[in-house]
């Protein structure tokens, strides 16, 4: 007990007179004692405030106060996301303030929490004066995610900018500013998906600070779900792409800036969303086009814009309404591709210079050469996509997307892509690459897009840095056909060897044994196989059923015993459902060829695309087995399938087109499969890959009937001696053509000697193969009578000399 | 809670009532999560319900009892340190309302939507710190007079409540909160804090 303690308690139990006279006495000899004793007697009557309110108390009570070195002090704030604390860590002596946000979900996923982590662990990368920084991040044990960064005096953007009356071109610099901030993020590939005024806030310096990158993709906010747990986002802001549940790119971004901006500058949002049902929000979303700003404003608009209605009118009216409403345009390829071209554009417009935005120029273009080209660039944009997720997790993280993804990567040896989504994912890809680096401003033009980003790698010796991004570039090429580039990729991943993952060693492996392929370099393939074989213990499916596939395929001719044996798995994977099949067909075992085609068609893990590859390969199963009626059947639902899906232009059709040809010669429909022929080799910009085939086959037809068409025999004439430059499989045909219009004009000894001279050319299992050695046993003197009817039936000519020869 | 970190939390208790501030912050790493839940349990879904302090600390007890085996006298222990996590936070509150205010603006970090700062209650006039300040001067003076301005003070006990919780007679009590209470008036209201006397060898 102290002595201050004790004497108050003598003194205060006095009555008044007693303790006066007991201070005076301690006065003289301890004076600071009877001073303090006196300073408290005389506060004894004073009111001390009252205690404080429990329940407000219960909200400051952190429910973790440690979080990795930051300690939550108290409570700033709680909004639909979850709440935001004040949080304090103490390093060397210094206090750092900083703002902790816990974002809270209904449901408690720590799958989807350390994936959003991991995520923020990239926009943690970011350092620009305008983005807020992000300091630390965890995960509180029950599994919410938390996030610490900068703490900022602020206000949301439009507040400040209406609170402080600022002009149209303080506005417009703002934003231009934002944009600066907004191209650093997608630069490192990371794109906010919910651009609006409260995520930028102005600072007390007037600057401008973005903050909640990729945040709203994780949490419960006032909610229109694309897909259960993923892609939530605010009706206010959301971007027709989102709505779609189509990939989220920089456009996105460009378009929610573009909404900003028209509010900034118009006073009024662009579209009445607030109170719009889902239905009716598809409808504005998608299809409304925003009046011009200038057309919208009002008085308190201009008063909060410190002008007048008419100046204000005037302002907008012309470049500044065109620069926003390009930026909104619904389709993304037609807005501003990049951050920095906007930003480039409202700079133009500061400067009172032209503004680019009066067309669709660019984007109008680039449309118009995916639609020429889409799916040999969907196949290898998707593919790339596909990588790139692996890589930087924050731009595709859609479900939608990630859908696709799967389904392209089984399909993803096919040439078989929706040529719209070929567009998105391509023009996703070139926003990529060229948001990496906008020196990249190419000539459209794969070739040189790719060349162009392959020269980017290296020239940031990246292709170490990001061996996933250059295993997707590498793949782009080899779908392409930029073998080349393809391999410089390739090769100089491998000079980097010792440091890459086994995955990725295995990857590289995988694709340049593709790219072999492609080139048919048979020893090359066994090469890297052999170099990967040692890797795959621990691969997953996809890649297992991958090297099987190239192996099978290298085996197929040789060996289809061994193809068999390695494709005797049970499930049998998508990917090799059609080298098996074709396996079975080599041994001679049809039946059961056709049976395994058919019983996959009823599979759940066979994707859409792959289906049609394998009614393409029932339909050739069928015509072996001399079932032209069910092959023509067969072929006719997969184009009826195939045809609404796939569009017109898409690379695949004209293969599926070739088998539909097929299965109608094979019912004896001949000049039904030479229409289907004709109207495929009409088309302009035919790539002469799909133009032989479909020439060849034509002749093989056109020779077919009888009397042979008339084209066929031109085309015979032209080609025929120009047969050795044409592959096995053509020469044979372009002999089978030659022996039936010869035999067809009576020409019996020319065929004769024709056939005798190419003897070597009959030596083999497919189908026209055996139908010259029919044609032997027929033309040959001392061949047998015996004639397979399979095969009279597929060629008139010779079910005709067979006959006449019989009745000889 | 194991028995262990029950023990090692009782162990704790022990010594930050025999004064030792080392282990402040390990039990209320341990303690805020506690009352937390508590009170989360007691307002979930209902709205503001009446919460004494007391109750929020003895329901926080109990839970903590449910958890481990926590010995009767321990809960003295609890419930004086139960004052002072009241009293920290208080404190804390202050201080983030000073970090989030400058020159009058009031921040918003960002929230999805109006995010309100909580407050304390309606008289914002009163001055924390000071307070706390008082307090923290009173226990150079006298440890045990403190510890009874807390518990008096943040968890409401009654004057009897308290004589009980730290062991004297409830006359005592009562002499030792007049004391108290004087020293918060005067520091609150004179020009700081009396100096301190010499202390006695009683």
């Amino acid at each position: 007990m102290s002595r201050l303690a004790e004497e108050f308690d003598a003194l205060s139990g006095l009555p008044e007179a007693e303790r006066a006279r007991a201070l005076a006495a301690l006065a003289a000899t301890e004076p600071e004692l009877a001073a303090s004793l006196r300073m408290l007697l005389d506060a004894e009557s004073d009111r001390i405030p009252d205690p404080p309110d429990v329940q407000r108390l219960l909200d400051f009570i952190p429910t973790h106060r440690d979080l990795g070195g930051f300690r939550l002090v108290a409570p700033l704030g709680k909004g639909g996301m979850g709440e935001v604390w004040l949080g304090e860590r103490v390093q060397s002596g210094v206090t750092q303030r900083v703002a902790v946000k816990l974002l809270r979900a209904d449901r408690h996923d720590t799958e989807l929490a350390r994936r959003f982590l991991d995520e923020q662990r990239i926009v943690a990368q970011l350092s620009h004066p305008n983005i807020v920084r992000l300091i630390g991040m965890g995960q509180l044990p029950e599994g919410t995610p938390w996030l610490a960064m900068d703490l900022i005096h602020g206000e949301p953007m439009l507040v400040h900018c209406d609170r402080c009356g600022l002009t149209i071109r303080q506005r417009v610099r703002l934003l231009v500013k934002v944009l600066a901030a907004v191209q650093h993020a997608h630069q490192h590939l990371v794109v906010h998906r919910d651009l609006k005024s409260d995520h930028i806030l102005i600072d007390a310096d007037g600057e401008p600070r973005l903050l909640d990158f990729g945040i709203a993709r994780r949490l419960d906010a006032d909610v229109l779900p694309t897909e259960p747990g993923g892609g939530f986002f605010s009706a206010c802001n959301v971007s027709p792409e989102q709505l779609n549940g189509e990939p989220i790119s920089v456009a996105t971004d460009v378009y929610q800036l573009g909404l900003l901006l028209y509010r900034l500058v118009a006073g009024c949002e662009a579209q009445e969303r607030e109170r719009a049902s889902p239905i009716e929000l598809q409808r504005i979303v998608l299809e409304q086009t925003p009046a011009p700003p200038s057309e919208r404003v009002d008085e308190d608009a201009a008063r909060a814009r410190s002008s007048t209605v008419d100046t204000l009118t005037r302002e907008l009216r012309g470049d500044l309404d065109r620069v926003v409403l390009h930026a909104l345009r619904a389709a993304p390829a037609e807005r501003y591709a990049t951050a920095t071209a906007f930003r480039e554009d409202l700079e133009a417009w500061l400067d009172s210079r032209p503004v680019r935005a009066v067309g669709q120029g660019r984007a109008y273009r680039l449309r118009k050469f995916v639609g020429r080209h889409g799916v040999a660039v969907g196949i290898s944009g998707l593919a790339v996509v596909l990588l790139v997720v692996a890589g930087t997790l924050l731009l595709l993280n859609e479900l939608a997307l990630a859908r696709m993804t799967r389904e392209a990567v089984a399909a993803r040896d096919a040439a078989t892509l929706h040529a719209a989504r070929a567009g998105q994912v391509r023009d996703l890809l070139l926003d990529l690459f060229r948001a990496a680096d906008p020196a990249l401003d190419g000539v459209p033009g794969n070739a040189a897009r790719i060349d162009d980003a392959v020269a980017a790698l290296r020239r940031r010796e990246s292709i170490a840095a990001a061996p996933e991004l250059a295993l997707a570039l590498s793949e782009a090429a080899i779908g392409l056909g930029q073998h080349e580039s393809a391999k410089q990729v390739l090769d100089e991943l491998g000079r980097h060897d010792a440091q890459l993952t086994l995955e990725v060693r295995r990857q590289r492996l995988l694709l340049l044994a593709r790219q072999a392929t492609a080139t048919r370099n048979a020893a090359e393939i066994r090469k890297q196989l052999a170099a990967v074989a040692p890797l795959m213990a621990d691969a997953d499916a996809l890649e297992r059923a991958q090297y099987l596939r190239l192996l099978g395929d290298l085996l197929l001719s040789s060996d289809p015993e061994r193809v068999l044996q390695l494709t005797d798995l049970q499930p049998l994977p998508p990917l090799l459902i059609r080298l098996r099949a074709r396996a079975l067909l080599k041994v001679g075992h049809t039946a059961e060829a056709e049976q395994l085609l058919r019983a996959s068609l009823d599979r759940a893990d066979v994707g859409r695309t792959q289906r049609f590859d394998i009614q393409q390969a029932l339909v050739s199963a069928l015509i072996d087995q001399g079932q032209g009626a069910a092959a023509e059947q067969v072929s006719r639902d997969l184009i009826d399938a195939a045809r609404p899906l796939l569009g017109a232009d898409n690379r695949a059709m004209f293969g599926y087109w070739n088998t539909r040809a097929d299965a109608l010669a094979a019912a004896g429909r001949l000049e039904a499969a030479l229409e289907v022929l004709d109207a495929q080799l009409s088309r302009p910009d035919l790539d002469p890959g799909i133009r032989t085939p479909l020439q060849v086959n034509r002749l093989l037809f056109g020779t077919a009937m009888v009397p042979p068409d008339p084209q066929a025999e031109r085309f015979l004439e032209v080609h025929w001696p120009l047969r050795s430059r044409y592959g096995i499989l053509a020469q044979r045909i372009l002999l089978l053509a030659q022996i039936r219009v010869l035999t067809h004009r009576g020409n019996m000894n020319e065929a004769r000697r024709t056939l005798a001279a190419h003897l070597e050319l009959t030596r083999a299992n497919d189908n026209e193969a055996r139908l010259l050695q029919q044609w032997a046993r027929v033309l040959m003197p001392g061949a047998e009578d015996s004639l397979d009817p399979k095969w009279l039936s597929r060629d008139p000519h010779l079910a005709a000399l067979a006959q006449s020869s019989r009745s000889r | 809670m194991t028995p262990d970190s029950a023990h090692a939390l009782t162990a704790s208790l022990r010594q930050w009532m025999a004064g030792d501030r080392t282990v402040e912050a390990s039990l209320l790493d341990t303690v805020y999560p506690l009352l937390r839940a508590v009170a989360q349990r007691q307002l979930g879904g209902h709205g503001r319900i009446t919460l004494q302090a007391t109750e929020l600390a003895h329901e926080a007890f109990l839970k903590l009892r449910e958890q481990s085996r926590v010995a009767v006298e321990d809960r003295q222990h609890f419930l004086a340190f139960a004052a002072r996590v009241m009293r920290n936070l208080v404190i804390d509150h202050v201080r983030a309302r000073a970090a989030s205010k400058r020159g009058g603006d009031v921040t918003i970090v960002g929230l999805e939507s109006a995010g309100d700062l909580p407050s304390l209650g309606a008289d914002s006039m009163i001055d924390w710190l000071a307070i706390d300040h008082a307090l923290r001067g009173l226990e150079r003076e006298s440890p045990a007079h403190a510890r009874l301005a807390e518990l008096r003070y943040f968890l409401g006990l009654s004057v009897d409540q308290c004589a009980e919780q730290l062991d004297v007679t409830p006359a005592m009590a009562q002499r030792m909160w007049r004391f108290a209470r004087a020293w918060l008036a005067a520091s609150l209201t004179g020009a700081g804090p009396p100096p301190s006397g010499a202390s006695s060898s009683r």
